[in-house]
């Protein structure tokens, strides 16, 4: 019996051993090199947070260019360079939004020289065609790569599928339940209350006869991108800004909310001011709330012209350098007012 | 289910508690209930497929059975058969055979309920639904031709039919062997808890480690043949050479060693194939369960080799032929399978023999590996790609960024399945002594730990 007891305590200790020698392998060797791949705002984090005042947090509007812009800068470049005596450095990933800023933020060394966050927040991301969108499962998978715990588990947790992972059809089937059944409500009179109406509805009838399709779509897509009415009790982007703000507090950090440009001309000319309406009353409500809560909100929605957008055949927040610059500038002003 | 996620390891320890604590009984319930939950972890509306086709292998085995003439027994078998091959032409093939018929094509396209049915089949593949049919089949085959008796309770049948560990991706098990296994009073033992954690562990690494790992490089070459240098295209197809083993061997182990916690034995479906000194080898070597499925159900009946010549090789074209239609509804597998079917001709018919082993074994080994360029295309345009980027025709000019690691750890499984020679990997890890075998018992864990992929990456052969 005792060396029964004996052999399993020492094959358990073996077992210990391995996993704790896999830990202190991985973490030494590969896990900084994993995450440029597989985490790469951490990535960044771990470096940029030891030599910065400010950080940037971003997405591809941040580091877009316009084929014919002599002026390459990024927009956290653009503010670092005009705001003399502090340093800013911009951490971008293609896609993300304030779910996965918010592990970062949390994983932030209290000890270290950032002072304040300059979070993006895209007015798109409130909406369900971002929310229920089918990428949301790689970026799940990735903020495995931030979750607070070893890095080694995180690997594991990973390479499990240990993380939400709807399937892409599940993510449609809730995108038109919501396009379907969303009511939206306006103080003037609509003559449709559903995204799904809506779309059906716009005609766009060319001279000869026929219909004019590209534009049909792009307006389809302008309605699906910016008809939503956010809902702060049950909408996840409300939920992800909001513990941002609260683990910042936590953190005695400044957080500047800089809210992006959209196509506000191009909105108003192919759907018409119904479409501007749910654009402007959802900004109101994100400044009003998050300027309550304390946080410093950089109001972009309307400061870039149409012709600065990047892309006219789709919904982006891709400026070219002008309007990279009024953005940076925006948030430039903001941040030297109150640093 | 996957067995490479985490709901899995939540999921083992359930059933394997559960199904100890039961008495003998109640454990069919248990173990129906896992593998419906494990099967209808996909999609719940698969199990309806799975519960249809076990209701009804069980009443035509039933039938076939209570016959009175061979006439009746005749048409029950066919029956089987019939219902057995429409369920998986309809959800496997309908969609390629309306693809590729224009006449159905100009007869479905107008009507838009036709067509997004159509499209829905397309994409609808219940998983596994291959090696759940095939096996059931072989069941209803076996009480025709009298090889076994049949299963008068429901129950018990489709538990054989959906055993969890085995349902998705094999080894096809014949019923004899199975169930009486799943039958008998299964009691917890040290050895097999021991054999079931060794076979999983070694599957886990093959799969997790050594396939996983290899699907960049592999991906790559596929996805843009002749960009990289020719050297990488041949490295890219030898890799899906060792990806695709590592993935179906890895699942097979696993699902061994999950069986075998249970006290049952599934048979072994890979021996080394990429040793074997000829075709005729490799097909003894590879996929055994289905390999021996086509000859004992397909090539045997046909005549096998007690045949007129020139009917010999229409029966082995016809087996390879349909083996390769049996992955899949594409013509990349039937080439895959007329290939091998050549192959085989060749060897039987040339003149030559090749004495020396190595060169015999290299031969085979780029015969094989030919052949999966075709298996592993989306299409014949991208495999003839693949072939001219490896021949050089296509003068790609960049290098591909791969891990240098990865091929030491091939090197490393090249040794350890040379090493182990015939010995299943559990009664090789027997022969050493207590030290030797936790050192490779940790060395394993820790590559799994520390250099798995962590890309999503299911098993290959779900989709057949």
């Amino acid at each position: 019996m005792n060396k029964q007891i004996q052999h399993i305590t020492l094959k358990s200790l073996a077992i210990i051993f391995t996993i704790w020698l896999s830990a202190f392998v991985y973490k030494k060797i590969y896990w900084v090199p994993e995450l440029r791949d597989q985490g790469h705002m951490l990535f960044n984090l771990l470096e940029f947070q030891w030599h910065n005042d400010l950080l940037y947090l971003g997405e591809s509007s941040n580091y877009w260019i316009a084929p014919e812009d002599t002026d390459k800068r990024t927009i956290s470049d653009m503010i670092n360079d005009s705001i003399p005596g502090m340093r800013l450095s911009g951490m971008q990933v293609p896609a993300y939004h304030a779910g996965m800023f918010l592990p970062i933020i949390r994983l932030l060394d209290t000890s270290n020289r950032v002072r304040s966050l300059v979070v993006t927040m895209n007015l798109r991301s409130f909406g369900q065609p971002w929310i229920y969108s089918t990428q949301e499962n790689a970026l799940q998978r990735t903020r495995c790569f931030y979750a607070p715990f070893p890095p080694l588990y995180n690997r594991m947790a990973a390479t499990l599928q240990y993380y939400d992972n709807p399937s892409a059809e599940s993510q449609d089937k809730k995108m038109l339940h919501c396009f379907e059944f969303d009511t939206l409500k306006t103080p003037f009179p609509l003559k449709f209350n559903t995204i799904k109406r809506w779309c059906e509805q716009e005609k766009f009838p060319l001279p000869g006869g026929g219909e004019d399709f590209p534009k049909r779509v792009l307006a389809d897509h302008y309605i699906k991108a910016y008809a939503f009415q956010i809902d702060t009790a049950i909408n996840v982007r409300i939920k992800d800004f909001d513990e941002i703000v609260r683990v910042c507090r936590a953190k005695n950090i400044r957080l500047y909310f800089n809210l992006l440009s959209e196509n506000v001309q191009w909105a108003d000319s192919l759907v018409g001011k119904e479409l501007v309406y749910f654009m402007r009353s959802n900004r109101d409500l994100l400044l009003q709330r998050y300027s309550r809560m304390g946080v410093i909100m950089i109001d972009n929605l309307e400061a870039v012209p149409g012709e600065s957008f990047g892309e006219k055949t789709w919904t982006t927040e891709h400026y070219d350098q002008n309007g990279r610059l009024i953005i940076a500038r925006n948030v430039a002003r903001a941040i030297l007012q109150n640093e | 289910m996957l067995f490479n996620s985490w709901i899995f390891f939540l999921f083992l320890p359930l059933v394997f508690t559960g199904y100890f604590l039961l008495p003998h009984r109640w454990r069919w319930i248990l173990l129906l209930l896992a593998s419906y939950v494990f099967y209808g972890w996909w999609k719940w509306q698969f199990v309806i497929i799975l519960m249809f086709t076990t209701v009804m292998d069980y009443t035509c085995a039933l039938k076939i059975d209570g016959a009175s003439t061979p006439r009746t027994k005749k048409q029950w078998l066919i029956l089987s058969l019939g219902l057995n091959l429409s369920i998986l032409f309809f959800f496997k093939y309908f969609y390629f055979f309306i693809g590729s018929t224009q006449f159905l094509q100009d007869l479905v396209n107008p009507h838009q309920t036709l067509k997004e049915m159509v499209e829905f089949l397309g994409k609808a593949l219940p998983v596994g639904i291959s090696f759940y049919t095939f096996q059931s089949m072989s069941y209803t085959l076996d009480v025709y031709y009298g090889r076994a008796f049949p299963e008068r309770s429901l129950k018990q049948f489709a538990v054989f039919v959906s055993y969890f560990p085995q349902l998705v991706a094999g080894p096809i098990e014949r019923f004899t062997h199975l169930n009486e296994q799943l039958k008998k009073k299964q009691i917890l033992s040290y050895v097999n808890l021991q054999s079931g954690f060794r076979l999983m562990l070694y599957g886990f690494f093959v799969k997790m480690v050594i396939a996983d790992n290899l699907s960049y490089t592999v991906s790559s070459v596929f996805n843009e043949p002749g960009k990289w240098y020719f050297y990488w295209d041949m490295i890219g197809v030898c890799s899906f050479a060792f990806q695709i083993y590592a993935d179906f061997f890895g699942y097979s182990l696993i699902a061994q060693g999950v069986a075998k916690l249970f006290g049952i034995d599934l048979m072994d479906n890979f021996n080394r194939p990429y040793l074997a000194l000829n075709i005729t080898d490799f097909w003894k070597r590879w996929h055994i369960s289905l390999t021996t499925w086509f000859r004992d159900y397909l090539y045997i009946p046909l005549g096998g080799n007690r045949v007129s010549k020139g009917r010999w090789v229409y029966n082995i074209m016809l087996v390879f032929l349909l083996s390769g239609l049996w992955h899949g509804a594409n013509y990349t597998f039937i080439i895959w399978g007329a290939l091998h079917g050549i192959y085989y001709l060749i060897e039987r018919f040339s003149p030559f023999k090749i004495k020396n082993k190595g060169i015999s074994m290299l031969l085979t080994f780029v015969a094989v590996v030919i052949a999966w360029v075709f298996f592993r295309a989306i299409d014949t345009t991208q495999a003839l790609n693949v072939l001219k980027g490896m021949s050089g025709m296509l003068d790609g000019q960049r290098q591909l960024d791969t891990q240098p690691y990865i091929y030491l750890l091939l090197l490393i499984f090249g040794a350890l399945e040379l090493f182990r020679r015939n010995a299943r990997f559990d009664h090789f890890c027997a022969q050493f002594n207590g030290l030797q075998r936790w050192t490779l018992y940790c060395f394993l864990l820790f590559c799994i730990l520390v250099l798995c992929g962590t890309e999503y990456q299911p098993f290959i052969y779900f989709r057949f």
